[in-house]
């Protein structure tokens, strides 16, 4: 039997394909059907028949859920396990391990690229735009984009890499514990970032009139005191705007 | 004038998909989304400023699992629009960005509700395909496209429909009811909504214990400050 192997040009299309991972993201499966339709190539090069590949397309359309840029760490582990379960090496007798090598990989992908993508490098880009953006105008765009998608599709190819080279052994790289560092230099950066960042918007705004100083210290210090008693960013908004309104109109 | 407002309705589709469906390279972020408006209806400065403003208020809301969140980038589109365009039919600025940054809270509330319609949809779509006597590949590359079309259109349709009631009906006259001299009242707004977005940068980074490097920031801007 001729064995088909996965050639880096299906590790591309798996990796372009990742890039829409969430396109389909539901209430039953999470990513799952992101998932299956990313492994497609997988399934293509690996069986021919219509049967083998249903069933392949069943397995990998189960629940599944990970942050969308980690998500190709398990793709690419995906990858070099169907093809080792597929001729049988290293002892495989079923394809179960990898349903439930997926169901493991959920829960670790879904925190790492949570804690250092959406709490630590979505909000440090994002300062560090509005201060080049207060201050030197519209290059902010470039260098935000640049900043953010660095990291962003460095994880998604590394990850893919890493996940097709170890397989079931990626799960000792993608520990929390490894990964900690990368959260705790965003969060350094972006704590640092965040006081350079009110200055930098003190100065664009208000001036020297300290009048309009009122409404930016007020509304700051009133956000993070709902903020943490958990009331909606929109009501914070509206209240912050009918605050500032009334003492406008008594001053 | 309609030509390019269906071009910001396209825009507002793009942003909704690059938010959770498709891509996720932060073009949808108010920074650039809002800049891209203003080149499209022929005012980059004010398009960009709305980005500034409304590009840290919705930063603590993660799209992550099933959580529900208000869809701050359609919003901010929304409201730029809106912006240049009253600003250009009524020619005041300040009551325009207010009253537009106002209707930046309305559309994303309405629009975080349409991704959870959205995502139910998706719920039925993925059904038909895992209930299939035989999934084919084809199959499940339909139900996949169909899922990131619809989030473009969620964008395109919250957009263009915003636009079309509030463009020409609503926002010129509720403009033009606010007398001039309301405007120096109106004008702190966008100091607010400044404020707010450094409120949500100081609650996301005490949640992580790292409050004396906020100060060394602060101290650090203050020197930048009188520097610059």
């Amino acid at each position: 039997m001729k064995r088909e192997r996965i050639k880096h040009s299906d590790l591309i299309r798996i990796f372009w394909r990742s890039l829409f991972i969430q396109g389909s993201w539901n209430f039953m499966s999470m990513i799952g059907l992101g998932f299956c339709f990313c492994s497609i190539p997988i399934a293509k090069c690996l069986y021919k028949e219509r049967e083998e590949q249903a069933e392949f397309l069943k397995r990998h359309l189960l629940f599944f859920n990970a942050h969308p840029y980690f998500a190709t760490v398990c793709l690419g582990a995906c990858a070099n396990l169907e093809e080792k379960a597929k001729y049988k090496e290293q002892g495989w007798v079923d394809l179960r391990p990898i349903s439930v090598f997926k169901e493991r990989m959920s829960g670790p992908l879904g925190s790492v690229g949570d804690q250092i993508f959406w709490s630590g490098m979505k909000p440090l880009a994002a300062v560090i735009g509005v201060i080049v953006a207060v201050s030197f105008g519209w290059i902010a765009i470039p260098i935000f984009l640049i900043f953010y998608n660095i990291p962003h599709f460095y994880v998604r190819i590394k990850g893919l890499a890493l996940g097709y080279k170890l397989g079931f052994d990626v799960v000792s790289v993608i520990s929390m514990r490894r990964l900690q560092k990368y959260k705790l230099i965003a969060l350094f950066l972006g704590s640092l970032a965040t006081g350079g960042c009110i200055m930098a918007l003190a100065k664009w705004k208000i001036g020297g009139d300290l009048l309009n100083l009122f409404p930016f210290v007020l509304s700051m210090l009133l956000t993070y005191i709902l903020l943490k008693n958990k009331i909606p960013i929109s009501l914070i908004l509206v209240l912050v705007s009918v605050v500032t309104i009334i003492f406008e109109l008594i001053v | 004038m309609w030509l390019e407002l269906l071009a910001v309705s396209l825009w507002g589709g793009i942003v909704s998909a690059d938010t959770t469906a498709a891509l996720q390279i932060m073009i949808s972020h108010p920074l650039i989304s809002c800049a891209v408006v203003g080149i499209i209806l022929g005012n980059f400065p004010l398009g960009f400023t709305i980005g500034i403003l409304l590009e840290l208020v919705w930063l603590h809301e993660i799209p992550a699992g099933s959580a529900s969140f208000s869809e701050g980038n359609v919003g901010a589109t929304v409201a730029a629009a809106l912006a240049i365009v009253t600003a250009q039919k009524t020619g005041r600025i300040i009551p325009a960005v207010a009253i537009s940054l106002l209707m930046a809270i309305i559309v994303s509330m309405i629009a975080g509700r349409m991704v959870i319609w959205m995502r139910t949809l998706n719920n039925k779509v993925y059904n038909e395909v895992i209930n299939a006597q035989a999934i084919t590949v084809r199959q499940v590359e339909c139900a996949h496209i169909k899922g990131i079309f619809l989030a473009f259109f969620l964008g395109f349709f919250t957009t263009g429909i915003s636009i079309l009631i509030l463009v020409p009906f609503l926002m010129p006259r509720v403009v033009s009811i606010i007398p001039v001299s309301m405007d120096h009242v109106l004008e702190p707004i966008s100091i607010a909504f400044l404020g707010v977005g450094c409120g949500v940068l100081l609650f996301l980074f005490k949640e992580h214990k790292m409050w004396w490097l906020v100060f060394v920031g602060l101290i650090g801007g203050f020197i930048a400050y009188f520097i610059l």
